[in-house]
């Protein structure tokens, strides 16, 4: 489960890059800003 | 048992966060025109925007069955990529209204990652599951 959680990030990070370069960045995508949106998780 | 009930803990916020991150990719993946969209990219490990949605969707419901022990089928990898984009990119309709986008398809996805995390704790117990590549088809 692993696996998949942390290779699907490793690609989202990519991607926001290449939607950054388009011009249409995603905002942060850390797990520290979702950690602040929902401090019970 | 505590050990066991934190790593589900665990486990159901990174899901959480899985989704949380998927949507936001997705949401900003929807303003992009079509042709950027479907454009070529340098640095697209996946040949474009697309590609690399497609990709992650992809590897998402190949685990998800490989959980279960089944290949991803077809109409879900479908499904899947279809959903996305939102719909089609219309922002007039007759009479100057805008039309409902249809319901993006993701959602069903969130849905049954949180169902195999309940169905399956052996893979997150570190034993052995069937996975059955996906990227061939990515």
């Amino acid at each position: 489960m692993l696996q998949v959680l942390m290779h699907s990030q490793y690609h989202r990070g990519e991607t926001a890059a290449l939607l950054t370069g388009l011009g249409y960045s995603p905002g942060d995508i850390d797990f520290l800003f979702f950690a602040f949106e929902r401090p019970g998780a | 048992m505590r050990d066991a009930v934190d790593s589900l803990s665990l486990a159901r916020t990174l899901v959480d966060y899985n989704e949380w991150a998927n949507e936001r990719i997705l949401a900003t993946a929807d303003r992009v025109p079509d042709e950027a969209f479907h454009r070529p990219l340098a640095g697209a490990g996946h040949g474009s925007i697309f590609g690399q949605l497609r990709h992650i969707a992809y590897v998402q419901l190949g685990y998800l069955a490989g959980f279960e022990g089944r290949a991803i089928d077809a109409a879900s990898g479908a499904a899947a990529v279809a959903g996305l984009r939102s719909g089609p990119r219309v922002t007039r309709g007759r009479g100057g209204r805008v039309p409902a986008r249809p319901p993006r398809l993701a959602r069903a996805g969130r849905r049954a990652h949180r169902g195999a995390l309940e169905r399956a704790p052996a893979p997150m117990a570190g034993q052995s599951y069937r996975w059955e590549s996906t990227c061939s088809r990515c």
